[in-house]
């Protein structure tokens, strides 16, 4: 049976990292997804990666965590891989096994051939680390912070609160989901039916909707929804150290960014300052 | 003063601020003149599209008038008569309107009534018209007899060959005889024109390496009134081609220059661009001009040094290779009809003494096999006339082709998603009011089952397909990604048909995607935002959110074209965020044969979730 506990947050609060505001792991990690876009360094790539898998490890995870962020990192590497391998459109590209022949009925002259090319296995391998990196640390964020906490963070970020309750709602009901959908799959598998139709998707939303019923009469009653004010139990407040943090990471980001973003308005003709060159020159190299 | 004067006033001072704003500019053109046998040249210190050319004198006398085409240039020769000693204005009317002035005088004497000029080996510009050939190579000498006067003369021409130089060839119309060892080539011609040339081009074998032979041409002429002699001479040395060698180098090789090899501060050294015109740089006014197979795309500047005594003549050639194979780019090949077919630039140069001299050569792009990345620069000199190559040095030149459309389109997902999220933050709980609690809950736990049975099989299916199907996996993955989804998509709307529901699932979907997969990257913020909106356009129009309908089978059959019109875009749109984004490539039919497939994924879980939501609607609600 799945244990659907081992998949999500652990409840640890042994480190540092657990016991981080939420709003600073979102948006440290919401600022990583902006900075990413503009990096083209390997170097630096792999140095995020590097962090996020360095968080893995201090974060004290499970064993079974730490296998699956470096399992996604591998499939998601192979899976960049093979497909820049396949349609790496640059020079020089050296092809190193040929996949369809241009030769080949129908699918040769529809592809005009496909190729593994070896410079392509780089550019994928290159390219798979901005996704390995920032999954690697979606998943810190997610595996250290309750989902009561992230979602409380989330609301601190102006997320309205009844997005917040449906989000919520969302995630306590995925093992009860899972659960059903593996018995409506069971049930068809006695009856001599498929693993997976779109039958089984039947029972499985009729009950899905006789369930809001009852739910939304216990939440209502409750007072969800009836006053236009919501307080919480717990309140958030960022820390000096936080603050900090926050604050020089988002700069450091930020003079990143706009070095890199001078520059491609450079690269794509829009705009143009003889002073600004020695900065093109550090985000062509360095970044 | 009075109504009518005043009238006058004002036209006279409107004409004059016309003429002032909208009349021809005076713009500063720089330049010189110079004067030879046959007019004027205007050389321009850089290319100026100029479209006429007015010659006058200092009285204002009109002298000539040349109409030019369109174009930029940057020599103009003028047909004219000149008299020596005067001061004469060239006035260029400009192609944009303006016009500037150059002011020469012409020399102080007329030139020779005859010349001669003897060029050996032809090609070579030093000044006895001499230079240093390889040994037993064949060069060409030249001789040019100009009349410069107005009647006509009687030239006897005598070519004296001596003995290090054998002639490979008589031409026609000259007469050989032998003397003391040296060769005499006589002819006779009359010049009854002015300037009428007579050229005569000798074939001529060098002879060992370290022997000096002196070419010299003399001429005899008679006008009927005086006789009078003129002689001309070059000094042709032979050496071994490696001592040749030995002493060219290539100095620097520079890529992109412009036409005349002046370097662009703004360029990036090494870095060509390729801009196709795009909506993009319209917008912002950017210059890209369109690019013609047939027109030099950028040049490259080659500078060669001699560190020889002698002045040599050689071919440079510059050859863009790929740097893999080390074979001609395919990219950069010249068009066939140019350069006698080689694929490559070339250009010869004469390279004087302890000199160094620069070579420009174009760069063509064939837009039709057109790769972008890195290449090679090769530039090769070899003595003219001598196939060996003597230097070569190569220089890296990486073409970035830019195109704008991913990056447009990821710019407008952006804008959307911006847009999304700044309308959902400022309306906040009033644009969720509309829903009660148990339509909030409903689409939460809808949200829950696309996670489940799309997200959760889609994440761990998809790379697993990648590595069993290759490119072919979207065939199999489709359908979780697309009909279970549209399924799940369209029986929502059956059971709760309101504009906001579907991306309010979409929403939760996305919110469990990061918390459960980590899965908060701009792409598939952009790419949920996208989905959310077209799926709400999509739906809204085909009446699916507009309240409850019966399902006929030309509703669902509309349902499910539009809900496949709309994966085509989301899936096109996607592609480009990957690409702009994540700097990834893929091909053209790839792209093409996933959102093929996946319309008929999604136009097939359309027609499900039509069927699945009308069951619900009849089963599980109230």
């Amino acid at each position: 049976m799945l244990n659907w506990q081992e998949f999500t947050y652990s409840g640890a609060e042994a480190t540092a990292i657990f016991r981080l505001d939420p709003r600073v792991k979102i948006l440290m990690l919401v600022i990583t997804g902006l900075f990413i876009i503009f990096l083209d360094n390997p170097w630096l790539l792999a140095a995020l990666l590097a962090v996020g898998l360095a968080g893995v490890f201090a974060a004290r995870l499970t064993l079974l965590k730490v296998k699956i962020v470096l399992a996604v990192i591998a499939i998601g590497l192979w899976g960049a891989v093979f497909s820049q391998a396949l349609f790496y459109e640059q020079m020089p590209r050296t092809a190193v096994l040929t996949v369809i022949s241009p030769q080949t009925p129908l699918l040769g002259p529809l592809t005009g051939g496909l190729y593994v090319y070896q410079e392509g296995i780089v550019h994928g391998l290159r390219q798979g680390l901005r996704m390995a990196a920032m999954t690697t640390l979606g998943l810190l964020v997610c595996w250290t912070t309750d989902s009561r906490l992230l979602l409380l963070g989330l609301v601190r970020l102006r997320l309205p609160y009844s997005l917040a309750f449906m989000a919520v709602t969302a995630v306590r009901f995925i093992p009860i989901l899972l659960q059903e959908t593996l018995q409506v799959i069971a049930a068809s598998r006695l009856r001599g039916g498929r693993r997976f139709s779109m039958q089984t998707l039947l029972p499985i939303l009729g009950n899905c909707l006789r369930r809001a019923g009852t739910l939304a009469v216990a939440v209502e009653s409750r007072a969800f929804r009836a006053f236009g004010e919501r307080t919480y139990l717990e309140e958030l407040r960022f820390n000096a150290a936080e603050k900090l943090l926050l604050a020089g990471y988002l700069l450091l980001v930020a003079a990143a960014v706009v070095s890199k973003a001078s520059y491609l308005g450079y690269q794509y003709g829009l705009f143009y300052h003889s002073a600004l060159r020695p900065l093109y020159e550090f985000a062509r190299t360095c970044l | 003063m009075g109504r009518g004067k005043w009238l006058l006033l004002l036209i006279i001072f409107i004409a004059a601020g016309g003429w002032f704003i909208l009349g021809g500019e005076e713009q500063g053109v720089e330049g010189n003149v110079r004067f030879g046998r046959q007019g004027a040249d205007i050389c321009l210190a850089e290319p100026q599209a100029v479209s006429r050319v007015a010659v006058s004198g200092e009285g204002g006398q009109p002298f000539a008038v040349a109409v030019l085409g369109p174009g930029v240039r940057q020599k103009i020769p003028i047909f004219m008569n000149w008299e020596p000693g005067r001061k004469y204005y060239f006035t260029m009317t400009l192609a944009d309107g303006g016009s500037a002035v150059l002011a020469a005088q012409s020399p102080d004497e007329r030139l020779d009534r005859v010349s001669l000029k003897l060029r050996a080996p032809y090609g070579l510009s030093g000044k006895d018209g001499g230079g240093v050939v390889p040994e037993d190579s064949v060069l060409t000498a030249d001789v040019l007899v100009t009349n410069n006067a107005e009647q006509p003369v009687e030239a006897t021409l005598v070519i004296a060959v001596p003995a290090g130089l054998e002639v490979v060839a008589v031409p026609d119309g000259l007469r050989a005889e032998r003397s003391d060892g040296t060769l005499l080539l006589t002819g006779r011609r009359r010049l009854s024109a002015r300037n009428e040339l007579w050229n005569e081009q000798l074939q001529l074998r060098a002879g060992k390496a370290g022997t000096n032979a002196v070419l010299q041409a003399s001429l005899v002429l008679d006008d009927g009134r005086s006789h009078w002699r003129q002689a001309s001479q070059a000094t042709i040395q032979t050496a071994t081609t490696a001592a040749i060698g030995g002493k060219i180098r290539i100095a620097a090789v520079e890529a992109p220059v412009d036409s005349i090899g002046r370097v662009d501060p703004k360029a990036q050294s090494g870095v060509l661009v390729y801009a196709p015109p795009s909506l993009l740089s319209n917008i912002w006014g950017a210059q890209t001009g369109g690019r013609l197979d047939d027109e030099p795309f950028a040049y490259a500047r080659v500078t060669i040094s001699n560190d020889g005594d002698e002045q040599v003549l050689v071919l440079v050639a510059g050859k863009v290779v790929d740097p893999a194979t080390g074979e001609l780019a395919a990219t950069y090949r010249v068009p066939p009809h140019k350069n006698d077919g080689k694929g490559y630039s070339y250009d010869v140069a004469a390279v004087g003494p302890r000199g160094s001299t620069s070579v420009i050569l174009p760069l063509y792009l064939n837009e039709n096999s057109l790769l972008a990345g890195n290449y090679v620069f090769r530039a090769e000199t070899a003595i003219f006339g001598v196939s060996q190559v003597l230097a070569g040095a190569d220089r890296q030149v990486q073409l970035v082709a830019r195109s704008d459309r991913p990056l447009l389109i990821t710019l407008l997902m952006a804008l959307i998603a911006l847009v999304g999220t700044g309308w959902l933050m400022w309306r906040q709980e009033a644009a969720l009011a509309r829903f009660s609690t148990k339509e909030l809950v409903i689409i939460s736990l809808f949200g829950t089952v696309t996670f489940v049975t799309v997200n959760m099989p889609q994440t761990i299916l998809w790379d697993i397909a990648h590595v069993v199907f290759g490119p072919f996996s979207f065939l199999f993955t489709g359908f979780f990604g697309q009909t279970v989804l549209y399924a799940l998509i369209v029986s929502l709307a059956a059971v709760l048909p309101r504009p906001g529901a579907i991306t309010l699932m979409i929403v939760v979907r996305m919110i469990l995607n990061g918390f459960i997969f980590g899965h908060f990257t701009p792409v598939q913020i952009l790419s949920y935002a996208m989905l959310a909106v077209c799926l709400e356009g999509a739906l809204y129009l085909t009446g699916a959110t507009r309240g409850p309908r019966k399902d006929g089978l030309g509703r669902v059959a509309l349902l499910a074209l539009a809900c496949g019109l709309v994966d085509v875009v989301t899936t096109y749109m996607n592609f480009m965020a990957y690409m702009t984004l994540y700097r990834l490539y893929y091909a053209d039919w790839y792209i093409g044969a996933v959102i093929a497939a996946g319309f008929v994924y999604t136009a097939a879980g359309a027609a499900i979730g039509c069927r699945l939501g009308g069951t619900l609607r009849r089963t599980a609600t109230d």
